[in-house]
């Protein structure tokens, strides 16, 4: 990307916010660039929500600052938001209006949007032959399209979608995760997405923040989220010998037991014919090998794991 | 301004398209014809009973009765100083030959925001107004609402607004609906019917110094004028309900409660006088204007205005406050 | 360019607010009103004299008095006014009543309600007209039981002649033709002690009244005083003063045999 040049669409520094006595979120320091895909991943009750709702400004933040396109969102609320459009959780609209009721509620909100720009969106979204009926007709996938529709009214340079392909099914997500690609490539705008699924994160976005127990524990570009080792399963006997084994290996970083005598291991992709070799000259029979999909556990695992063994 | 009537149009267009405000008129629509046979039927009762429907025997006989009612030695003295100076106002009445209640549609109309106006139109403001907030908090497109950019206070000033227009559509409509209806049986004439008003209650006495005639139609316009300004007050402590409760159904619950439990105190303990002070025993404003005597004394119009005010005015105060503060969470 | 609203709505927002402007309007001028009263009056009176008096001129029965006349004691809530009122509309077809009596009233007070407009009015248009009143003067003035004072008793029935003569004069000038029916007073003390002097006094009224009614034309006195001298438990209420339902029956066949033997008279008359 060539955007260095331009202020970042969204900065947030050093945002946090107590609830209570509970901090919810602490800390949180990162940026997205202009036409960036931006992932911002972790398990549910993590702070996803809440940060997400403070970045629309639908909650005080107790600390940190929210620049939006270069407004701070608390002084300059306004200006900040004209360039946001979201989708908060569900999306929820009047379900007793029409599509176009509703879009044209939205549009009397955002200012400056002409009735031509919302035949525009309808045609984006392609809702073009339900948007006259009432959105209590609708489907899911619908709503969920419906509600991207409203985000974009009013040209956002910031798109922000809470988990968009809940709920969805597989053909809902293939034809979202298309969409949302189109959005940042032919209109250059910017999408935050949080996300618990780490593959969805993994086929829709260029960077990601990983956030647990509301901090940030990694930021990165998502191609180097999974560097490091895949998972492998093993199974083999006996059991005892063949971990001491393989824990001498230099180039396996993590080693955990899990049930029924299967033992979990990060090693390079090519090393683990190698390993394979190793635990067979010291006659130990291999069962099987198994090459697992990471999942966000396992980034869990392997970053908590990294620690402890640095 | 633009911007302005663009929200107020949002907000109305999703009032009105709740359907809310159909049931609302569908239910004034329903009872409106039972009230007027209820009406009609006591006064034929009156008329065979009495053999005569020359309304000067009616009243005078009504007078009597009243006098009969006052004799009996069990009624609390608050009752029977307000017997007393209702027999005062209708005696006023047939002395000077006005008939109270020559029957045609706008002496209907007259009489319903008469008695309406202390729960009736009350409780159907209630319905349209509970949920004005608290059904975007429920169905969750109060984050769709608060992230435009529009400042929070203008999205609730533009709530107030439409509501206020509103509970206006709604007072009208009762009135043409009673109107159109009881016509039916009591006739469309009789809006040029001379009315007293100006009566005044003064230490048990009845003070006609400042008694006037006025027509009928001027009557009912002020009438309604105070109904309006009651209907307002209730709106704007609902709205403030529907601001702090997230659930229409609570929001509606603690209104009505409020509503009733005004309406009974004022019965059941005239002389409990701190009652005045709550807004709900004040709604009664036609009650100034037609010279029916307060329940609990020393209540006047700019006393009822005064505590009607204060009250509407913290409710927004509140309302206001609460909503461009609160975070909104789940 | 801005986004248009529907047209339906639109005008319904319209309407609303023309409709908050007119109610707002009502509003100021009502309190405009109430507080400062319009100098202009509509002088009273004047406004419906042309609407007339009395529409209806079916047969009209106005009763007068005290509680005997509403009926207090019987249970079934008719007193005799109703008793009479069905028997003459079974005889008469449809037919008016006026029951102006109020309980506890003395012919004081009476004297002033019947000089009041719309009672003459009343008057003027009844055809049969009945009447109870004295018992409250009575009673109430001469003392306690116990001891009775002649004096005070004595002061008020001078009071009540002058009274009752004031009230028939007035009946008379508003109503010179139909008849009235007078109930003489009876004694419901007649079985206690000291019923000597409760009777005499009570025979001492009564004769006042005759004399009283004497006075004037077709005014008939229908007494009572018999009914209520033997066993007076059976015909009166639980608050021994009132009678109960049989002693109003009484009292009603008592005035529709008055009420029938004049009504003959008349029709005698014409022939």
């Amino acid at each position: 990307m060539t955007v260095e040049a331009n202020p970042p669409v969204l900065r947030v520094e050093g945002l946090s916010k107590r609830i209570g006595k509970r901090m919810i979120v602490r800390d949180l320091d990162f940026e997205v660039k202009q036409g960036e895909i931006y992932g911002f991943l972790g398990p549910n009750g993590a702070g996803k929500t809440t940060t997400i709702r403070m970045l629309v400004g639908l909650i005080q933040p107790t600390e940190g600052t929210i620049r939006i396109a270069g407004h701070d969102l608390e002084r300059e609320p306004l200006k900040a938001l004209q360039h946001v459009g979201c989708i908060v959780e569900n999306p929820e609209l009047y379900p007793y209006l029409t599509g176009r009721e509703n879009l044209e509620l939205f549009a009397r909100m955002t200012g400056d949007v002409s009735p031509k720009r919302i035949d525009e969106v309808v045609r984006l979204v392609e809702l073009g032959h339900r948007i006259d009926d009432k959105v209590k007709t609708y489907s899911l996938g619908m709503k969920q399209r419906l509600g991207i529709a409203q985000a974009l009214l009013g040209r956002p340079r910031l798109l922000i979608l809470d988990e968009p392909t809940n709920g969805l099914d597989p053909a809902g997500i293939r034809e979202m995760r298309h969409f949302i690609h189109g959005l940042a490539r032919d209109e250059g705008i910017s999408v935050f997405i949080s996300s618990h699924i780490l593959h969805e994160v993994q086929m829709l976005c260029d960077r990601v923040a990983i956030i647990s127990k509301g901090r940030i524990i990694r930021t990165g570009a998502v191609s180097r989220l999974l560097e490091g080792d895949p998972p492998v399963e093993w199974e083999f006997s006996p059991l005892e010998q063949g971990v001491d084994l393989l824990r001498s290996l230099s180039y396996i970083t993590a080693l955990e037991r899990l049930s029924e005598g299967r033992v979990l291991t990060r090693i390079p992709e090519d090393r683990i014919g190698e390993a394979n070799q190793i635990l067979a000259e010291a006659g130990i029979r291999v069962n099987t090998i198994r090459r697992k999909t990471p999942t966000l556990e396992d980034i869990f695992l392997q970053m908590t794991e990294g620690d402890s063994i640095a | 301004m633009r911007n302005w009537i663009g929200l107020v149009y949002n907000e109305l267009l999703k009032m009105v398209k709740k359907k809310r405000v159909l049931v609302v008129l569908l239910i004034t629509a329903v009872l409106i014809p039972i009230f007027t046979y209820g009406e009609y039927r006591s006064l034929q009762n009156t008329v065979e009973q009495m053999g005569t429907s020359d309304w000067r025997s009616l009243l005078q006989q009504r007078i009597i009765d009243a006098q009969n009612r006052l004799s009996s030695s069990r009624l609390p003295e608050e009752w029977k100083q307000q017997i007393k100076l209702n027999i005062q106002q209708q005696q006023y009445y047939l002395d000077h030959d006005i008939n109270p209640t020559a029957p045609g549609a706008p002496t209907f109309v007259r009489g319903f925001v008469e008695e309406a106006v202390s729960l009736f139109l009350p409780l159907l403001v209630v319905v349209v107004a509970s949920d004005i907030v608290s059904s975007e908090h429920s169905a969750g497109t109060i984050k769709l609402l608060l992230t435009r950019p529009v400042r929070r206070w203008r999205i609730l000033l533009s709530k107030y607004l439409a509501l206020l227009l509103l509970v206006s559509f709604i007072m009208t409509s009762t009135a043409v609906l009673g109107y159109l209806i009881s016509g039916v049986i009591f006739g469309y004439g009789g809006w040029d019917m001379p009315v007293f008003t100006g009566f005044q209650a003064n230490g048990g006495e009845l003070n006609t110094e400042s008694v006037h005639l006025i027509p009928q139609w001027q009557y009912i316009l002020m009438g309604y004028g105070l109904a309006w300004f009651s209907c307002i007050a209730v709106a704007t402590l609902s709205f403030m309900v529907s601001v702090l409760v997230r659930s229409t159904a609570a929001s509606i619950g603690i209104m009505m409660a409020a509503l009733i439990s005004g309406s009974l105190l004022t019965q059941l303990a005239p002389t409990w006088t701190a009652l005045k002070y709550l807004a709900f025993t004040n709604l009664r404003l036609t009650d100034y204007l037609s010279g029916e005597p307060s329940m609990i004394e020393g209540m006047t119009l700019p006393f009822s205005l005064t505590i009607l005010g204060l009250w509407s005015l913290v409710g927004l105060v509140v309302a206001f406050t609460v909503f461009v503060r609160r975070d909104v969470l789940a | 360019m801005r986004i248009k609203g529907h047209p339906v709505w639109i005008a319904f927002s319209l309407f609303s607010l023309f409709a908050t402007l007119v109610l707002a309007t009502g509003f100021g001028w009502a309190v405009k009103d109430v507080l400062r009263p319009s100098s202009d009056r509509i002088p009273a009176g004047e406004v419906q004299e042309a609407a007339g008096r009395g529409k209806s001129k079916e047969a009209l029965l106005v009763s007068l008095g005290d509680s005997l006349t509403r009926g207090t004691g019987d249970t079934s809530g008719q007193g005799y006014v109703s008793r009479v009122k069905e028997a003459l509309r079974e005889k008469n077809g449809t037919l008016g009543a006026v029951n102006l009596a109020v309980k506890g009233q003395t012919s004081d007070q009476l004297k002033r309600q019947v000089k009041k407009k719309r009672v003459r009015a009343l008057l003027g248009d009844a055809r049969w007209i009945t009447l109870t009143i004295g018992g409250n003067d009575l009673f109430r003035n001469s003392g306690a039981l116990e001891e009775l004072d002649p004096e005070g008793a004595e002061k008020a029935r001078k009071a009540y002649r002058q009274n009752l003569n004031e009230i028939l004069s007035v009946i008379r000038q508003e109503n010179p033709s139909s008849p009235v029916f007078m109930f003489g007073l009876y004694n419901p003390f007649g079985d206690l002690g000291e019923k000597e002097i409760s009777n005499r006094l009570v025979r001492e009224w009564n004769r006042t009244l005759s004399e009283v009614a004497g006075d004037y034309e077709k005014v008939v006195v229908v007494p009572v005083y018999d009914i209520f001298q033997l066993n007076p438990e059976k015909v009166l209420y639980s608050d021994r003063f009132h009678p109960n339902r049989q002693g109003y029956e009484f009292m009603a066949v008592r005035l529709l045999q008055a009420l029938h033997r004049q009504a003959e008279e008349v029709s005698a008359d014409d022939r």
